[in-house]
């Protein structure tokens, strides 16, 4: 397993009146080159734990591992660690501060000693890793641009690291619709043609469900389901305790086995769907 | 229109950008919403949705046209205090609109500033916590609430004030799916048992279905409006416009192109199960 938590668990503010067990002896692992994500309600220990991969937060039990190694024991660079596993806050263009969008992309690469031609080439990468054309954006002011456009750029900086795994926490709240799409398909294409690890946190359900291989669910800080999309949003019962939503396509196919349909319930894209649907009332027509 | 609560007629509006250049965010924008409808604003960022939003209570004001609210002239300043009673706004961040250690005067604060005697403020709140749902939680500090609470909090603080229209902003971004179900189901039973007009902008295209009329803004004007049934029948090119299709519209429309009639009304999981059994 690339990232591995053993028994993990975190308390805020331990020993003092405003203690809370935010996280509750946490087992799981993610390999490399997975899409995995982590759902759960507001306050469940969902960002808790993403800041535990690299080393932000220190578990206050059990241990967290990267390669089979307990980051807190011995000599991890966590600052190595960080470059490798790279984690996208909510609202990421907040922390744009540079003039051009080629000096913030550049701020990583700058800061891990390159300079030049091989920190263009990187900045050149992280832009178009993105979808952003470098020579359209490289002397742009990162201030006046979209909403959805700053958060790529905020995306491109971490990018530039050229990180093995990027950590998402819900990445496109508050964005448009097509602004959610453009960066969501980027993400997904970095995953396919890159091999890169993505953890995506999301309170977007049809989403995660299409882009997902394994999904991770929390509850008050314990983690009570995990499994491949399809099989975690079989257990509607659960999923609505957590005070989730069951994704529109699952709910549709689920209901039209119960009614007697030979459907598969493990679809989540509109032209799956479509074809499962299609295909069932060309064979009752026959 | 006698029966319109608020009216726009060929409202314009521009932001400066520093030097000499401006943003014209609205561009002639004429509108009339009915007393007692559910109208949903959708549309890309900088489409103009929000800007619109706040000319309905007199929080900006046109640079060209007019708005009526109750057929009082937003532009004039003695109606403005009346036109803002009318009409009470909700944000997107419930954090941003929290003022108060409890939830009780929390909700109170809208009232103590108009001056209202403190009996019928004490009533008011109550009523208005009661409807939103959150009366158990009255003594409570707003800042350990969840964010659906919190912006239930954040409309009862407008309710109290009985408010004709209420317009929401984005209500439901910055929630989870449980606090996006609770604000939404608010939202509707102020609408239909209390007969609030209602204004709500949001990019979730699932949250429309349930909405009298659609507006679809692009580019600072009136780009198509409609019915649910209509906006999402698959007539429309809503991609090309910024925005996507509902899952279970986009579905039936590839049905339909797959050769499959599935009605263009239909909406939601139960009438599209209804018509494949």
């Amino acid at each position: 397993m690339l990232i591995e938590a053993r028994d993990l668990s975190y308390t805020y503010m331990p020993g003092t009146p405003f203690q809370v067990e935010a996280l509750k002896k946490i087992n799981l692992g993610i390999a490399r080159g997975e899409f995995v994500g982590v759902i759960g309600e507001t306050g469940s220990g969902k960002s808790t734990l993403v800041q535990h991969f690299n080393g932000l937060l220190k578990p206050t039990g059990g241990e967290m591992c990267v390669e089979g190694k307990n980051i807190w024991h011995g000599e991890t660079n966590l600052r190595k660690l960080r470059s490798r596993i790279a984690l996208l806050f909510q609202f990421p263009e907040h922390q744009l501060f540079e003039e051009t969008v080629f000096n913030d992309v550049a701020f990583g690469p700058r800061n891990l000693g390159m300079s030049g031609s091989e920190m263009e080439q990187r900045v050149r990468f992280g832009l178009t890793s993105m979808g952003l054309d470098f020579d359209t954006y490289r002397d742009r002011s990162p201030f006046h641009l979209s909403g959805g456009e700053k958060r790529r750029v905020a995306m491109a900086g971490i990018m530039a690291m050229r990180p093995e795994v990027v950590v998402l926490d819900e990445p496109t709240a508050g964005m448009d619709p097509v602004g959610r799409r453009k960066f969501m398909e980027q993400v997904s294409r970095l995953h396919r043609e890159e091999k890169l690890t993505v953890i995506l946190v999301t309170h977007n359900m049809e989403e995660i469900a299409r882009l997902a291989e394994r999904l991770f669910v929390f509850n008050r800080g314990e983690l009570v389901l995990q499994g491949q999309p399809a099989e975690v949003f079989k257990s509607v019962s659960l999923i609505k305790e957590t005070g989730l939503e069951i994704p529109a396509f699952s709910e549709l196919l689920q209901q039209l086995r119960q009614r007697g349909k030979e459907v598969r319930t493990d679809l989540f894209t509109v032209g799956d769907v479509a074809g499962e649907i299609l295909k069932l009332s060309r064979e009752e027509r026959t | 229109m006698s029966n319109s609560i608020i009216e726009t007629v060929q409202l314009c509006y521009e932001y400066t950008l520093g030097g000499e250049k401006t943003l014209r965010a609205l561009d002639n924008v004429s509108l009339q919403i009915t007393e007692g409808e559910y109208v949903c604003l959708i549309g890309p960022n900088g489409s103009g949705k929000s800007t619109l939003a706040r000319h309905l209570n007199a929080l900006l004001l046109p640079a060209a046209g007019d708005v009526y609210v109750d057929g009082l002239l937003t532009g004039e300043e003695k109606h403005r205090w009346e036109i803002r009673r009318r009409v009470g706004l909700v944000f997107q961040n419930p954090d941003n609109q929290i003022v108060a250690t409890t939830v009780e005067e929390d909700v109170a604060f809208g009232l103590e500033n108009m001056g209202i005697d403190p009996p019928v403020i004490r009533r008011r709140v109550k009523e208005a916590l009661e409807l939103v749902g959150m009366s158990t939680l009255a003594q409570h500090a707003p800042h350990l609430l969840s964010g659906g609470q919190k912006q239930r909090v954040a409309i009862a603080g407008i309710i109290a004030m009985r408010p004709r229209c209420l317009v929401l902003d984005e209500p439901t971004a910055m929630l989870d799916p449980r606090g996006r179900r609770e604000v939404l189901a608010t939202i509707s039973m102020l609408n239909r048992q209390e007969k609030v007009t209602v204004v709500h902008i949001t990019h979730f295209m699932e949250e429309t279905l349930e909405a009298d009329r659609i507006i679809v803004m692009d580019r600072g004007k009136i780009a198509c409006s409609g019915t649910p049934a209509e906006i999402f029948s698959g007539e429309l090119d809503l991609e090309s416009l910024g925005m996507d299709m509902p899952a279970i519209p986009a579905l039936a429309r590839a049905l339909r192109e797959g050769g499959l009639p599935v009605p263009p009304n239909t909406l939601d999981v139960d009438q599209l199960v209804d018509y494949l059994c």
